[in-house]
């Protein structure tokens, strides 16, 4: 087996114990990554390849000075007998939305092209310090504004490693396609409506949103500050527990991170599903979704496979042990699309207010006075994602509205939550222990399919937004392939900071399909190279 | 209910407000976005509301102080960071002067 | 001419005196740094950073509040407010609109003329300060080392009456901030700044009609010298037929004139909305009550106290309580004395306010503290040393730091108590003077002092006063 396809607990215990070097995995990690990434995203976006529709395209920048001294320490300490760290020798990429000091962080925009960060992101510091090496920063939507990667300033975006004609999904397309392609066995992203799961899903990976407060957000280039969650992605669930447990915990630099103790999260993996709650709801059979033709809302179904791969989970799950509640309903989550436009949108039009062309990054030369500065930088610094972003958070929290969007949107967002809440009530109707319902709507769409229209992309993410509205963990694992070879995932959800519970479902749920057919098939990407 | 749309003219007051110079079909796009956006938004409008709803953003237990004790703690490369700025000159940031008459 | 009111609000914006920023861990104070050294990600405003609210920041403004006798908020919340200026790192200015630290309050005026004037505030939160730029040589420069520095925005109701009740107010606030020991105070150093709204109107309306407002006016002659001119020239401006428009003006306190900065056209949409990167902020009632219990008595009511129970004169309680330290060493000095407070006061009034003037200390800084003070006045009202003496010994406490006792016993300065030598050293004296003796027995009476300096300059000061016309009385009669 090539060393590249081992999981990271694998490399982590193997470099341990003095079977595999770290450096030699860094060699092997950055071999995979020129076989298969082709040319990294860039501002001018100049293909060299002519295969380049073929390529992943995951990278912008890679980190291998770096990386090979991480490789170098880890190796000494592993020959002097100290304990090198939960991820010893683990090559990990970075959504390149992470602050890493003196490397250049772009958030895939124009704006930030030449930003060398002057700190390092408390969550990267926790991997560095458990051993990983970072090998590079991936691609990702403008900001993380979108769900396929195409919006990133940096072109050639990435591609979905099953079907490269696809959107590996995004925000955190560029991660998700890296592990799914085998140049990094885990990938740090960010999840603000779903931009770990659904591209996680897209690519067939496993991607965790942790609960908010979970893991520190310092470091992480705010989308939506009450939302914005870091998380792994992985190829297997041991290995988002591993990563999770690496991040996880308190840091006095995010008031927002929770101070309760890290529970083992790799123990809980141990357990079995017997007796565990599991819900099935209604709410997540279809997306509704406003047709701007006909005004009309209309109700679209999820994808019959996507459907039936849920089923057949709960059935899996039955088999062992689990008891499985149907018809639970989430009454409110129709609304998390419309909560997200106001909310995501405030906050993230004021969190790139700093972006000014004064302190930092991008700037026109020559501006005639302070205004022409300001306007010109960011005009041509944004991208139109970003661009629409910052104009709706202008326009839905300008004083003069009649209505206080962002007071009745955190109304609404209130009642999401409670819908949760009351699956989740130990004394409740349902007390459930989790809930399972697709990622998506639908598998990877093919580029430029959905991208222009920010409402239908919007869409996309209904099945994951709620999870962020209401802070709570969820996980998304492989569950199968459709009829074009592009893979389903499922998601479980649970109640705050119950990592544990969906961690064991999934990692229940994969244990019992480790022979399935479809776990057989490479990615197209893949099958090419290696 | 007649639906909120934004008009043009609204479209450019908060074009202003955050400092941004467009193109007429730019403008078009975004403005034809927003409008789609704004009527997913109003969905909301129509939602009977619980009055008993936690508005808190979320629920983060904290075992600690959550404000800060007051220590001093000094940032070692300040330097560093003004040299980051594209205009700096001798640990200053420079910035043209605003346009006479006009208050940001 | 027609009577007119002049309506003043004021808006003030104190600087609390932590050691740390509000939201980051740099140094609050900047006086003699060098620009943009004291800066870090977070109060530069880099992509990613988080705020951490300051501990200090919230009690000491939740202090203020309670001095200003307003309601101390349980849960009070941060919002964001936007705007560009290369001063404001972030593009909003992190601050507090609907859920502030303090609801309402007042503060009450001691007028020259006796009378007190309730001032009522509008509103009191808390905020971060933004940078500053400085026009040099043509350049626009921005220093960021003041951005995040911790301050309480407080804006009165428009309840004062002309620009000295606006100087009272300010100066009475500034006395009360150092007082409470929130913020220096100093306005040079514009840990104090003030902008006044100024509008007129005919005496006995209630209408309240255009203002403007006054930039910059940061000291109190600048506020008293400023509304006066502003509403002079509104008042003149209204009588000639004209109409006062919504200006903002700018003082310079050099030339002492008022220039108009631009006018207003409408409110800025800052699009506030609350900060969720910040917790509210929770005070429970305990909390409260502990902030409440620590707020010290105010300076007017132990003005008041003093002149009540210790019979000082109004001066004396007025001087003695200008410093919350200084009214602290009076006080204490007076219970260990347990006799007249008067002499203390006056102790105080003269050689303990120059000492500190002498030395640069504060009454809190002083090595000479008030027991030994006290055991100065006990030894000179007892007799062992005289006034002089006393005088002195409060410098060489403050230097030596060694005990009263000590020093006088080192350098033997107290009085001859001894009336045997003492006996001895008059019988020279008067040995050596036989046509002064003489002239004593012959009558003149008022040679007494004479002999008594004698005896004081052989003695060089020690003798005790007492004793020595004792025994001059009596060696005399023969």
């Amino acid at each position: 087996m090539r060393y590249t396809q081992l999981s990271a607990n694998e490399i982590a215990q193997k470099v341990q114990a003095g079977e595999l070097k770290a450096s030699d995995m860094l060699d092997a990690s950055l071999a995979q990554i020129r076989a298969v990434d082709g040319d990294f995203g860039s501002l001018d976006g100049q293909a060299t390849d002519p295969e380049t529709d073929k390529k992943v395209h995951a990278f912008i920048s890679l980190t291998e000075e770096m990386a090979r001294a991480q490789a170098q320490a880890v190796d000494a300490k592993v020959a002097n007998g100290e304990d090198a760290g939960l991820l010893a020798g683990v090559p990990v990429s970075i959504k390149d939305i992470f602050a890493l000091e003196n490397t250049v962080t772009t958030a895939a925009s124009r704006m930030l092209h030449n930003y060398r960060a002057p700190y390092t992101a408390s969550a990267v510091q926790k991997l560095m310090d458990a051993g990983a090496l970072i090998v590079g920063k991936v691609n990702l939507d403008e900001f993380t504004f979108g769900s396929s990667n195409e919006s990133s300033a940096y072109q050639p975006a990435s591609n979905n490693p099953w079907n490269t004609a696809h959107v590996p999904g995004g925000s955190s397309g560029g991660s998700a396609a890296a592990v799914a392609a085998e140049e990094t066995p885990l990938s740090l992203g960010t999840d603000t409506g779903g931009s770990i799961r659904q591209p996680a899903a897209f690519c067939g990976v496993v991607g965790l949103k942790p609960s908010y407060g979970r893991i520190s957000r310092y470091g992480l280039i705010a989308f939506a500050s009450s939302l914005d969650c870091p998380g792994p992605l992985s190829r297997n669930v041991e290995d988002a527990a591993l990563m999770l447990q690496v991040m996880a915990g308190a840091d006095e630099r995010d008031e927002s991170s929770a101070t309760l103790p890290v529970p083992n999260y790799l123990e809980a993996l141990q357990q079995d599903v017997k007796g565990m709650r599991i819900g099935l709801s209604p709410d997540y059979a279809g997306i509704a979704y406003p047709n701007h033709k006909t005004g009309e809302f209309e109700i679209i179904p999820v994808q019959e496979e996507i459907k039936q791969a849920t089923l057949d989970a709960a059935e899996q799950l039955a088999r062992q042990g689990a008891e499985i509640i149907e018809n639970v309903p989430m009454p409110h989550t129709r609304y998390g699309i419309p909560v997200y436009f106001v909310v995501s949108r405030i906050e993230a039009s004021s969190n790139l207010n700093r972006m000014d062309g004064v302190k930092y990054g991008f700037t026109v030369a020559d501006a005639r006075d302070l205004q022409d500065l300001y306007k010109r930088t960011r005009t041509e610094g944004f991208g139109p994602q970003p661009k629409l972003r910052i104009l709706m958070g202008a326009y839905l929290s300008a004083a003069s509205k009649k209505v206080n969007y962002y007071q009745l949107a955190s109304q609404v967002r209130g009642m999401i939550r409670r819908d949760f809440e009351l699956a989740f009530e130990p004394k409740g109707a349902y007390q459930l222990d989790a809930l399972l319902t697709p990622t998506t709507p639908t598998t990877a769409f093919k580029r430029a399919e959905v991208f222009g229209d920010s409402v239908l992309m919007q869409y996309a993410d209904q099945m994951t937004v709620s999870v962020n509205h209401a802070g709570l963990p969820a996980i998304t694992v492989p569950a199968g392939l459709d009829n074009k070879n592009l893979p389903i995932g499922i998601q479980f959800i649970a109640n705050h900071f119950r990592e544990d519970i969906v961690l064991r479902a999934a990692h229940a749920y994969e244990q019992s399909t480790l022979d399935a057919v479809w776990r057989k098939v490479r990615p197209m990407a893949l099958q090419e190279v290696n | 209910m007649q639906l909120e749309k934004i008009t043009p003219e609204a479209f450019e007051k908060i074009v202003e407000m955050v400092a941004f110079d467009l193109e007429p079909q730019e403008k078009a796009y975004l403005l034809e976005q927003l409008n789609h956006q704004l009527q997913s938004v109003q969905e909301l409008l129509d939602i009977p509301l619980e009055d008993d709803v936690d508005l808190s953003f979320n629920k983060i237990p904290r075992v600690g102080d959550v404000p800060r004790q007051d220590k001093w703690q000094a940032f070692e490369q300040a330097r560093g960071i003004i040299e980051r700025a594209p205009q700096n000159e001798d640990g200053m940031i420079l910035v043209p002067e605003p346009a006479s008459g006009k208050d940001l | 001419m027609k009577e007119y009111e002049i309506i003043v609000g004021l808006e003030t914006h104190i600087q609390l005196n932590t050691e740390t920023k509000i939201f980051c861990a740099c140094k609050a104070d900047s006086w003699e740094a060098e620009p943009n050294t004291n800066v870090c990600p977070v109060c530069t405003g880099q992509p990613g950073v988080l705020p951490r609210l300051n501990a200090e920041a919230v009690q000491k403004g939740a202090l203020l509040a309670a001095a200003m006798h307003a309601e101390i908020n349980p849960c009070s919340i941060f919002d964001r407010k936007h705007y560009f200026y290369p001063d404001l790192p972030k593009g909003f200015q992190i601050t507090q609109l609907f859920e502030p630290i303090g609801k309402g309050g007042y503060l009450d005026l001691y007028m020259p003329d006796g009378e007190i004037k309730r001032v009522r505030i509008n509103k009191m939160h808390l905020e971060e300060d933004a940078g500053k730029t400085k026009l040099e040589h043509g350049q626009r420069m921005v220093d960021l080392n003041r951005g995040g520095v911790p301050l309480v925005e407080m804006v009165t109701e428009p309840d004062l009456r002309s620009g000295e009740e606006a100087a009272q107010y300010l100066s009475q606030l500034r006395e009360l901030l150092r007082w409470i020991g929130v913020s220096e105070a100093d306005m040079e150093r514009g840990h104090l700044r003030c902008d006044a709204n100024v509008s007129i109107r005919e005496k006995g309306s209630t209408a309240f009609n255009t203002k403007t407002e006054i930039k910059n006016v940061n000291s109190i002659d600048s506020v008293r010298q400023a509304i006066t001119q502003e509403a002079k020239r509104q008042i003149e401006l209204v009588e000639s037929g004209g109409k006062v428009e919504q200006y903002t003006l700018d003082w310079d306190a050099d030339t002492g004139k008022l220039s108009m900065m631009r006018s207003k056209e409408g409110e800025a949409d800052y699009r506030y909305f609350r900060e969720p990167d910040l917790q509210p902020v929770i005070l429970s009632n305990a909390e409260i009550e502990a902030i409440k219990a620590s707020l010290p008595e105010l300076p007017y009511a132990r003005r008041r106290r003093f002149v009540e129970e210790y019979q000082l004169s109004a001066y004396d309680a007025e001087v003695l309580t200008s410093e919350r330290g200084l009214s602290d060493y009076f006080e204490e000095a007076v219970a260990l004395y347990a006799k007249e407070p008067k002499t203390i006061s006056n102790w105080m009034m003269n050689d303990m306010i120059r000492l500190m003037n002498d030395t640069g200390k504060s009454a809190k800084g002083l090595v000479l503290k008030p027991a030994a003070l006290v055991e100065i006045v006990k030894l000179i009202d007892d007799g062992k040393i005289n006034a002089a003496t006393g005088k002195s010994l409060l410098v060489k406490v403050e230097q030596t730091g060694k005990s009263p006792a000590t020093i006088v016993e080192e350098e033997s300065l107290g009085l001859i108590a001894d009336a045997d030598s003492l006996r001895k050293q008059i019988e020279t004296i008067l040995a050596g003077a036989p046509n002064e003796v003489a002239a004593y027995r012959g009558g003149k009476e008022t040679l007494m002092g004479w002999f008594v300096g004698q005896v004081m300059r052989a003695t060089r000061g020690k003798a005790d006063p007492k004793l020595t016309r004792e025994i001059l009385l009596e060696l005399l009669k023969d």
